[in-house]
């Protein structure tokens, strides 16, 4: 579960930034190194697993968290919750942050946007409209009753299927279009465009559809990691284990891209194959996660903004191991919280805004008073 | 020998739509030898920037051939090319937290491997470039603090962390202030002198081009590119077309643009030493031809000037003596002279008309 999280023990200090402790970039060379904020983010996703097992509407003791943390029997007034709510849910939300983190990082680095997010190039609205238009068929065929009461809908494998369909023939389409557009940024500006055309769609489709309809889509648009069951991490662990792997090649390529694609190019960058490789896997990370959880908003956005500024690096070989365990810790964190006020169940994204936008407003906020050029 | 870059017969340009292709520069063929500084100038739009692009490999060139250190650049692979070439371009990034030695550090990516892990020789190459460029005590600062003149540096600096036999710089002086310009030129000066670097300088400023060159690339006259030291195309004329415009002329025996001298009156100052040589310069700021040397002046000047001690001494053509305690006094006072003979008529002495000397 913790496998993206380990390049991040491994990692090297900035390159050609230790020995001298120059004057100039105040608050920089003062504080901790990076292997101590990793070993501190670590801490931090430990302690959000061990309190995503415990609390909840049943409260269950430590030392029972520590056996079904090991893989031990859990006694039996906890095993049902421990094993089909607690633990799917848990290695659901660390993994989707994971993804979503790195992908947010990915997309900002590549189209060198600080607002850019894992859906800037229609993921989650081509998921939307596959998931519109399965509910209004669903709703028309009266098949309404396989689709389970309320945050349930996450699970259903119909949802899913229609989620990633959508969000795959989106992303391929603009790929495809993207084949004919040199540049990055005419490339973010056809996601949004498309991304806006797709939510057109889907608000026809809705208009038409009767208010229990909307109101499943409605929930599925809250985002949840409670419905993922352990028949759907057999798919949803193996896609994103392997997108957090091909993630581990691309370091290298971002750093490169911080200078803009003339420069990557004179570096020996295939600029083009990289942009490609680095949409490819965004699709797969944000799409499954999508597919499975709903579009889970806010994690892609501020956990590198966030990583940037607790690791104080711009180095992809730091960030993108930080935007993995900080983006798992924040996901489930958020969902800790969102169960909070007992038998009600925030929805995921109020919670995720609720954390994402101060984050994203501080680091903006920062960023344009120490003069840096946006 | 066979020089770290050699361009025979090129032809680069854009490509448009439908397979158009507007031809910037035509026939380019130029040497770069070992350790050599050629500055390509020309005026605006006369294909500098697409001819170094275009052998940057940043776009493609549409005929002739590029070879660095004997070898078809198309025939290098991207890793192979950069490890060759390096380039210091025009481009703005934002650099976020990228520290200047992180930044200096990227130049070691053609080297190393797919993790970007930097090895020890990676490190020397760093160390080397930050030191040979001058900014190794900025190595820990953050790029975006930098100021304009520091950025260029430690950019110099990742183009050499690189390694590369040849240099191609875009307009590394444009944000510089004229201490800032000078001092790269020298330093680039003493690159290729030191690591027999071959350095290709794109720029606007002619003046410093002839100051720090080897030899010159200009384009800009017809579609070729013609190329010497500068000293030479000056003599021969070349550097003449591409530059002149009206109203300006290049000054051949100091290499400088003046304004070509209209038919204003005549003044003429007597001392020598900085104090008098300011004279001049106040005097011509002030509309006055003033004939440098002993050259005599076809006609009488109009006011003549002499240094005394601290003050200055103006004559006019009629005998009216002034002492002026600054150049502006002396300014304004041959102005109202001007003026005074513009009034009463216009044939007073000192304004026959007169073109380019």
């Amino acid at each position: 579960m913790r496998s993206p999280a380990g390049p991040g023990r491994t990692q090297q200090p900035a390159p050609g930034a230790a020995p001298s402790g120059t004057p100039e970039g105040p608050g920089r060379a003062a504080g901790p190194g990076t292997a101590p904020r990793f070993a501190l983010a670590l801490a931090a996703l430990g302690a959000v697993v061990v309190a995503g097992i415990a609390l909840g509407a049943v409260r269950i003791p430590l030392d029972v968290v520590w056996r079904a943390l090991v893989g031990q029997e859990v006694p039996p007034p906890y095993d049902v919750i421990v094993h089909d709510v607690r633990l799917p849910r848990t290695i659901t939300a660390t993994l989707v942050g994971a993804g979503l983190g790195i992908a947010g990082l990915q997309m900002q680095t590549l189209f060198r946007n600080p607002l850019a997010d894992p859906f800037v190039l229609g993921v989650s609205s081509g998921a939307s409209l596959g998931v519109a238009l399965v509910v209004l068929a669903v709703g028309t065929s009266g098949w309404t009753a396989s689709f389970g009461a309320g945050l349930g809908v996450g699970g259903d494998v119909g949802i899913a299927v229609a989620a990633a369909t959508g969000a795959g023939a989106v992303m391929g389409l603009v790929l495809l279009v993207g084949r004919f557009v040199t540049s990055s940024t005419t490339l973010l500006l056809l996601g949004v465009m498309f991304s806006y055309l797709v939510s057109a769609l889907v608000t026809v489709l809705l208009a038409g559809a009767t208010p229990e309809l909307v109101h499943q889509y409605v929930q599925w648009n809250f985002g949840s990691y409670r419905g993922v069951t352990w028949d759907d991490l057999q798919v949803l662990v193996p896609v994103l284990a392997c997108g957090l792997l091909a993630c581990l090649l691309l370091p290298k390529r971002l750093n490169a891209l911080l200078l803009g694609e003339r420069y990557a190019t004179t570096l020996g960058v295939d600029v083009p194959l990289t942009r490609i490789m680095i949409i490819t896997v965004t699709a797969v990370l944000a799409g499954t996660a999508t597919a499975f959880c709903g579009p889970v908003q806010f994690l892609g956005i501020a956990v590198p903004h966030l990583c940037r500024a607790l690791f104080s690096s711009s180095d992809h070989r730091i960030l993108l191991p930080a935007c993995a365990v900080v983006g798992a810790a924040l996901a489930l964190g958020a969902d800790v919280l969102a169960q909070l006020p007992g038998d009600e169940v925030l929805p995921l994204n109020a919670v995720n805004a609720a954390i994402g936008a101060p984050v994203v407003i501080w680091v903006l906020v920062r960023r344009s008073r120490s003069g840096a050029t946006a | 020998m066979t020089p770290p870059l050699r361009i025979s017969d090129l032809t680069v340009g854009y490509a448009g739509r439908r397979g158009r292709r507007a031809v910037v520069l035509q026939h380019v063929t130029a040497d770069l030898a070992v350790g050599e500084l050629a500055c390509l100038v020309g005026p605006n739009g006369a294909g500098k920037s697409t001819l170094l692009r275009s052998l940057a490999g940043l776009q493609p060139y549409f005929a002739g051939e590029v070879l660095l250190r004997g070898t078809d650049a198309r025939a290098l692979g991207r890793a192979a090319l950069a490890r060759t070439l390096a380039a210091v371009l025009t481009d703005r990034f934002d650099a976020g937290r990228l520290r200047a030695g992180e930044v200096v550090a990227l130049g070691r990516h053609p080297h190393n491997g797919w993790s970007g892990r930097l090895d020890a020789a990676d490190r020397h190459a760093i160390d080397r470039a930050l030191r040979m460029v001058g900014v190794d005590g900025l190595a820990g600062a953050a790029f975006a603090r930098l100021s304009d003149g520091q950025r260029q540096r430690v950019l110099v600096a990742r183009a050499l962390a690189q390694e590369p036999a040849v240099l191609l710089l875009d307009e590394p002086t444009a944000f510089l202030d004229p201490p800032g310009r000078i001092a790269l030129m020298a330093l680039l000066r003493r690159i290729c002198a030191e690591r027999g670097t071959a350095a290709l300088v794109c720029t606007h400023d002619l003046e410093l081009a002839t100051r720090y060159a080897d030899r010159l690339w200009v384009t800009g006259a017809g579609r070729g590119l013609v190329t010497g030291a500068p000293e030479d195309l000056a003599a021969g004329g070349a550097l003449t077309a591409p530059f002149e415009r009206a109203g300006v002329r290049l000054d051949l025996r100091s290499l400088t643009f003046v304004p070509a001298e209209g038919n204003g009156p005549t003044a003429r100052v007597l001392g020598r030493g900085v104090r008098a040589d300011l004279a001049g310069h106040a005097l011509r700021r002030a509309g006055f031809r003033v004939p440098d040397g002993t050259g005599h002046g076809r006609a009488a000047p109009l006011v003549s000037v002499d240094v005394d001690g601290q003050e200055w001494v103006s004559t006019t053509a009629c005998g009216r003596t002034a002492r002026h305690r600054c150049l502006e006094d002396l300014v304004r006072h041959v102005r109202g002279i001007r003026d005074e003979l513009d009034r009463t008529g216009p044939s007073g002495p000192g304004t026959t008309e007169g073109e380019r000397p």
